[in-house]
């Protein structure tokens, strides 16, 4: 009976350790403040910020979509955007933050963060933040106000 | 024959020429020709023309343009026109409040309300202290006195520019935020505005927004690549070595020098006393100290604050002269035995951004207290830039700043420390402990719940 608790108790251990193993191998290095995916935004700069283990290195690289056209047909391909005098990486102190005031390019752009922590443990966290003009954005509310409400079931349906 | 003509000819013509020259020698000479500007008593580069709102200046003006962007103006070389258009504008409507035919009634709101104001179009312009609101009426009303102001004090002025702009007035002194609604279109705020976001300054955020913590009553930058902060030499006002000059600066203290003895301590320190009525220390290290026993021969009949700080200033000009860029810090009300009297601190500015003395933080570059219509103490530590240079190297970002804080107050078992940060800016260190050239470097001033900090802003070290 004993033998029979000892090996379900054993098995339970491992099972909830075997369950628990993804988490702790894959730890959030970087809390971000406010996430970096599928944002839009009308501002050119934008603030990196969030919080991470001391002597935790982080590089933030923006990347911005250009368009090209090889043999006649439109291409798009990431270019990293380095604006003079900046730097792309950051040393955690002692407080544990760190913010970084981006610049963004017209249109779409990447940002990759990568950090490695003391323990060598790595994450990649990347996500697109678009950027329009304040016309942009003027220009879509104005067509948003101009179409009817009928016309946008119109819409929907066909 | 013709020789002896000649040598004749010639000896009287040196005899002219040296008559010419003794006259030349004893040509009357102003001293200022004599001692240079640095070395007379008159102070750094002595502005002659000034009144009040000479010095009742603000410490920097915020535009906020909308949107959470924001960026912060000091009065340096690179944004001195702006600078001077937008206060000027701004003191056109502090005049029309001040001064105007119509009353404006000023209503309290809740600090939200003054919140959204920041978060829209609007400047803030924000003066160091919390300045009494007889100030403001001396230097904007030309002393019109007038009744229904809800505000003791002012600390900040916060417009939104527009036909039907929004005033707020945020009361240091009560923690309380008036408003009054007016037009500010004939004063150019919304252009200036305008402009300055064309030419995409460095943007300023607040802690709150950046995500360090709740604080959203400062501003730092996150893009220090911008800023070009040359660092240098300077010399003490008064060198004690100078006998000559330390007694010219005596005498301005004493109407009567037969009277005063002159002591000298083993540093180098000078006092001079005429037993009765006063006492002067001009320190090793060039601060001076002037002590007044009696409270006779004040105009005891103007003891209101106004009249104590044209009393503060001018006893400034006649007593060491006014530093370029000297502003008002602070004035508080004492009591110096049983005597009700003011007093106000000064400091001074280089290129827009404040001074702080190692080893003297708390201390004001010029301390005055008037009670009695009679100045009865003063103190003054002034150094005069005597070299500047570029420094090819990065300023340190706020947060960096911020973890040279964190790593002084960290205890040993800590990972880490976020201090409570109340206020932070960019400033200029004198390292006063020196012994003939002091540094000057720009520092980072952090203010917490506990201390105040100033970390080199180059090298990254805590200075103090």
């Amino acid at each position: 009976m004993s033998r029979k608790g000892c090996f379900i108790l054993i098995f339970s251990l491992i099972l909830v350790f075997g369950m628990l193993t993804p988490v702790l191998a894959a730890p959030g290095i970087v809390d971000l403040i406010k996430p970096i995916s599928d944002v839009k935004t009308v501002n050119k700069n934008m603030i990196i910020s969030g919080w991470a283990e001391m002597d935790t290195v982080i590089e933030i690289r923006v990347y911005s979509r250009e368009k090209k056209e090889v043999d006649g047909q439109e291409t798009y391909s990431w270019e990293e955007y380095l604006p003079s005098g900046k730097e792309v990486r950051i040393i955690v102190g002692p407080t544990g933050f760190f913010a970084r005031q981006v610049e963004l390019k017209n249109g779409v752009n990447k940002i990759v963060i990568n950090a490695v922590n003391p323990d060598d443990q790595q994450e990649n966290i990347e996500g697109i933040v678009t950027l329009s003009s304040k016309e942009e954005v003027r220009q879509a509310v104005q067509n948003l106000m101009n179409t009817s409400f009928l016309d946008m079931i119109r819409k929907i349906i066909k | 024959m013709d020789k002896e003509r000649i040598k004749t000819w010639v000896l009287v013509g040196l005899v002219l020429l040296s008559f010419a020259f003794t006259t030349q020698l004893w040509l009357s000479v102003p001293l200022e020709r004599i001692i240079s500007t640095s070395q007379t008593h008159s102070g750094q580069d002595s502005i002659k023309d000034y009144d009040l709102s000479s010095f009742v200046l603000p410490q920097w003006i915020v535009v906020n343009f909308g949107g959470g962007s924001h960026t912060k103006l000091i009065n340096d070389s690179s944004n001195r026109r702006l600078f001077g258009d937008i206060y000027d504008g701004v003191s056109l409507i502090t005049e029309h409040i001040f001064a105007g035919e119509q009353e404006i009634e000023f209503v309290p709101v809740e600090m939200e309300e003054l919140d959204a104001a920041r978060g829209s179009r609007s400047i803030e312009v924000e003066y160091k202290g919390s300045f009494d609101t007889a100030l403001f009426e001396e230097v904007y009303g030309g002393g019109k006195n007038r009744d229904g102001f809800p505000f003791v004090g002012i600390k900040a002025v916060i417009i939104s520019p527009g036909s039907d702009g929004e005033i707020f007035i945020y009361d240091g002194k009560s923690q309380g935020v008036f408003k009054t609604v007016l037009s500010t279109s004939g004063t150019g705020l919304d252009r200036l505005v305008k402009e300055l976001e064309e030419n995409d300054p460095v943007k300023y955020w607040t802690l709150r927004e950046i995500g360090y913590s709740d604080n959203d009553k400062f501003y730092v930058p996150l893009e220090m690549g911008s800023f070009s902060l040359p660092a240098g030499t300077a010399v003490k006002e008064i060198d004690v070595s100078d006998q000559q000059l330390v007694d010219m600066y005596a005498s301005d203290f004493f109407s009567d020098m037969s009277m005063v003895r002159k002591i000298t301590e083993m540093n180098g320190s000078i006092i001079y006393t005429d037993g009765q009525n006063a006492l002067l220390r001009i320190n090793s290290g060039g601060s001076l100290e002037y002590l007044s026993y009696s409270y006779v021969g004040g105009d005891s009949g103007s003891t209101d604050i106004i009249s104590a700080i044209h009393t503060a200033i001018s006893f400034i000009e006649e007593h060491g002269g006014i530093p370029e860029q000297l502003f008002l810090e602070e004035m508080l009300e004492v009591a110096e035995n049983s005597h009700r009297g003011y007093r106000f601190k000064f400091n001074y500015a280089y290129n827009g951004l404040p001074f702080f003395r190692k080893g003297a933080l708390e201390a004001s570059a010029v301390e005055v207290t008037v009670v009695e219509g009679r100045v009865v103490k003063y103190y003054r530590n002034i150094h005069q830039i005597t070299r500047a240079r570029i420094v090819q190297m990065p300023l340190l970002y706020p947060v960096e700043a911020a973890d040279v804080v964190a790593g002084i107050i960290r205890g040993p078992g800590d990972a880490k420390v976020s201090p409570d940060i109340l206020d932070m800016y960019l400033g200029y260190c004198i390292d006063i402990e020196e012994v003939r050239d002091y540094q000057i470097f720009p520092a980072w001033y952090i203010k917490t719940e506990e201390r105040e900090f100033l970390v080199d802003a180059y090298r990254g070290q805590l200075v103090e």
